[in-house]
């Protein structure tokens, strides 16, 4: 139970960083946060009472004491991408930054929602 | 600050929407379908022990391919974005100290043997292609950050991405000729618990870790011209 | 015998070509311009193959990993994926041959590289039979499309690059929550197998997956009220990538919404509320596109503005009306690439992308201006251009709406048509106007594939009837989603 609250605690927060900061390196960051905070969500729902990790071992041969699978490999997919978006969101920012010299969101013409 | 408030509520009311979602599928209860189908066919079907990564690799397999997909085109986005005419060496670098210098030599060639332990190990152990490859960028940038003078060769790493990503296609292609279905199981399975066992798995994660090792490196290529070359700072 | 009418071919074959152009890409920069190309033509053969066995009824299935779904990822293709996969690789094609004298900044390799991937994204999301796989797919789209934006890398591009950044990671982030949340109410992934569970779900429970996908692909479908990315965005790009997104993106996000409405969640419910969102965005697109002075920001409002049009059509719910909604699809997709592709050659000519600054172009070169007209009269539904048809079915559908709000759409409709002719005449006033201005000389051959384009459009417009008939089988064939799921689900059970 502690891990659906802690996910989406983790999931506002980000929500909140997006939204209300003004530094773009925080936005980013923002972002980061919700990605992990669903990633925590799609492990913990995968969660099954009194069963273990899936993989089979000299001590685990049996499959029905095997926790599902499934969510975790979405998450190894999901970590992936998320990486890779953030890596050009970064990008992005460090040209900003070239540009303007400054980090504020206010200060660049185009970008006040 | 009314702003802020109105902000706080709307993400109130979402958090608020899917706690009440998740309260009728309550943790730690059964909600599997073709969860159990893949616990109990994965050795009988692709003999790897890692369930996990029969999943990622096998059952979802199109998934993944389109997860090495998406590394790649992040990677092409970043080399875009940084591109530059004229790369010159600053005439002035920050020298890194004595110790880090040493300490990298001595422990650069042992990141590599893990990486590549963690990527070859995929179907028997947790790991697999995309956490080796990680650990093997890890490592050029540790080389980045000690020795400024580094720069890698780039053709030559998109010469190994490039080829880890045509095995992948290729052996997808491979289940397509001779089974008419992509990606299916055309190499034996072998014995449970052995290095060659697991079917398609081996070669696809060996091609997967090389490309994402590769392509990181290229990332933090790219990242690192921020700090060293001439033309970075406009 | 290998069966070259597989979908999964539309993914891997592009995929191979653009991990082989990587390596060559130190080597041989010259040949990268063709790989789009090649591709594109590629696809379109597989998908002559996939037509063959679509348009007599039947529903083609590509499995992977040897297994039924829904155990393993399959990728359905039904009447209305044909239409929209042969819309995205036919543009694609005519794009790419476009940009190959198009492109002249560096690193031009990359770029072309970048343009296949979206190709084949926009293919994949069109054909996939898993949701766990749209996911994936709109994140290489996402991606793809961040790098193109960006490309030029001037301030315009750069701001407007970020700002699409932030709102395609946050629809990306929401899509995945909502596939989670599917997951956790039903334990698998293939569309089909959802559809067959969620039949005994109570509405109030589906509705929060729903609204966090829904939301999520809006992002990507310029609905009302997170589109505020898009004109900022598809200005800043590359006048070929511009006519990709506007043409080919947006349809493909909004597909994906059709498929997650009818097909899986079956959610009738939602429709009134679509029908509002719809009103709203044709009423902001229009009305905003009226006051630009900038031709690409006024085309990218305009866009904004046909999505809703098609999207209202849509929620009416009925039969006739999802068969004019795609009719409407494909003129839009159709006109408005050719409409960006020659605004391209304008602003190429003109070097500015202001209204005003255009003047006379028109005079010195007559075929660009005739195929902007045409495209341009097309998008508005003048007679006798197919456009008229698409709209006077819109029109006839709507009034089928039940209550007040069926007519009031039915007018805004109409003004809304009446706006949209009124800021095109303005550029085509501007156009051919009596001044004796010097261009610069551009590519001759930029030229022949919006001609080539408007070509298929005046195909469709002598033979309306055809076209209108053939989306009607279309709409009939995803109304019936039952045939979809006994298709697919059909090996298992």
């Amino acid at each position: 139970m502690i891990f659906y609250v802690s996910a989406l605690l983790i999931i506002g927060i980000g929500i909140y960083a997006i939204i209300i900061k003004k530094n773009l390196i925080k936005i980013i960051i923002g972002l980061d946060l919700i990605e992990t905070g669903i990633n925590l969500l799609i492990v913990s729902i995968g969660y099954i009472n009194g069963k273990t990790a899936p993989i089979f071992s000299k001590g685990v041969m049996n499959a029905s004491r095997m926790v599902d699978s499934v969510p975790q490999a979405l998450t190894l997919t999901s970590i992936v991408i998320g990486a890779s978006e953030l890596a050009l969101a970064a990008a992005f920012v460090v040209l900003l930054y070239r540009k303007y010299g400054t980090l504020d969101v206010r200060k660049i013409r185009s970008l006040r929602w | 600050m009314i702003r802020k408030i109105v902000y706080g509520i709307f993400i109130l009311i979402i958090v608020a929407a899917v706690s009440m979602f998740l309260m009728s599928y309550p943790f730690g209860s059964d909600k599997m379908d073709v969860g159990k189908y893949y616990l109990e066919n994965t050795v009988p079907q692709t003999g790897a022990a890692n369930v996990v990564t029969s999943v990622t690799l096998f059952y979802r397999g199109f998934d993944t391919l389109g997860e090495v997909t998406v590394l790649f085109t992040a990677a092409l986005g970043v080399s875009i974005l940084y591109f530059i005419e004229d790369k010159k060496r600053k005439t002035r670098i920050v020298e890194s100290n004595f110790v880090t210098k040493v300490g990298t030599r001595v422990v650069f060639p042992f990141i590599l043997l893990v990486g590549a332990y963690i990527f070859m190990h995929g179907h028997l152990t947790p790991g697999g292609g995309f956490q080796g490859g990680a650990l093997i960028a890890t490592g050029f940038l540790l080389l980045y950050l000690a020795y400024e003078e580094t720069s890698i060769n780039r053709a030559k790493f998109y010469l190994v991405e490039g080829l880890g990503g045509l095995t992948y296609v290729t052996m997808g292609l491979l289940g397509y000729f001779m089974k008419d279905s992509f990606l299916a199981n055309v190499l034996p399975n072998g014995q449970l618990f052995n290095l060659l066992s697991g079917g398609i798995i081996l070669p696809i994660y060996i091609g997967v870790g090389l490309k994402v090792g590769s392509e990181l490196s290229n990332i933090i290529d790219d990242l690192m011209c921020e700090v060293k070359c001439d033309g970075g700072e406009e | 015998m290998v069966n070259p009418g597989n979908p999964t071919l539309l993914v891997v074959l592009p995929l191979f070509f653009a991990f082989l152009s990587i390596i060559i890409s130190p080597f041989a920069k010259k040949v990268i311009k063709f790989v789009p190309l090649v591709v594109s033509a590629i696809n379109l053969i597989v998908i002559y193959f996939i037509g063959l066995k679509v348009t007599s009824g039947q529903i083609v299935i590509g499995g992977t990993a040897g297994l039924m779904p829904p155990y393993s990822i399959n990728l359905a293709v039904d009447k209305f994926n044909f239409v929209i996969v042969l819309l995205v690789n036919v543009l694609g094609l005519l794009i790419s041959f476009y940009n190959i004298f198009y492109v002249k900044e560096e690193p031009v390799d990359k770029f072309h590289i970048l343009f296949t991937l979206l190709i084949m994204s926009a293919s994949w999301i069109s054909v996939t039979g898993d949701l766990f796989n749209v996911f994936v797919a709109f994140e290489v789209l996402s991606l793809s499309s961040f790098g193109l934006v960006g490309f030029m890398r001037n301030s315009d591009a750069i701001e407007a690059g970020f700002k699409y950044v932030v709102l395609g990671i946050l629809a990306g982030s929401f899509i995945l929550l909502g596939v989670v949340l599917v997951y956790a109410m039903t334990g698998t992934l293939n569309m089909a197998h959802i559809a067959d569970k969620l039949q005994t779900i109570s509405t109030l429970q589906k509705l929060i997956p729903f609204i966090f996908i829904f939301f999520g692909l809006a992002v990507e479908g310029a609905l009302f009220p997170v589109n505020s990315w898009l004109p900022d965005a598809h200005p800043a790009a590359p006048s070929g990538v511009s006519a990709m997104l506007s043409g080919i993106v947006t349809t493909t996000a909004i597909y994906a919404i059709i498929r997650v409405i009818v097909t899986i969640f079956n959610y009738s419910a939602f429709i009134p509320y679509l029908f509002i969102i719809a009103l709203l965005t044709l009423a902001f697109g229009e009305i905003a596109a009226f006051y630009q002075k900038d031709l690409k920001r006024m085309l990218a409002y305009s866009t904004i503005g046909q999505t809703g049009l098609f999207v209202l059509a849509f929620s009416v719910g009925t039969e006739a009306s999802i068969s004019a909604s795609l009719t409407q699809m494909i003129n839009h997709s159709v006109s408005k690439a050719i409409i960006f592709l020659t605004a391209g050659i304008m602003i190429e000519a003109a070097k500015s992308r202001n209204i005003d600054d255009l003047k006379g172009f028109g005079r010195k070169n007559i075929l660009t201006s005739i195929v902007f007209v045409f495209a341009a009269l097309s998008l508005i539904g003048v007679p006798p251009f197919f456009g008229f048809f698409t709209k006077f079915a819109i029109l006839q559908s709507l009034l089928d709406f039940p209550g007040f709000l069926g007519y009031f759409a039915f007018g805004l409709v109409l003004i809304m048509a009446i706006v949209e002719g009124v800021y095109f005449y303005r550029v085509f006033r501007v156009l051919f106007a009596p001044i004796d201005k010097e261009f610069e000389k551009v590519n001759d051959w930029l030229v022949v594939a919006p001609f080539i384009l408007v070509l298929i459009l005046v195909l469709m417009s002598s033979k309306p009837m055809y076209v209108l008939n053939f989306t009607s089988t279309v709409a009939n064939q995803l109304v019936q989603r039952t045939i979809y799921l006994t298709s697919v689900l059909g090996g298992m059970k």
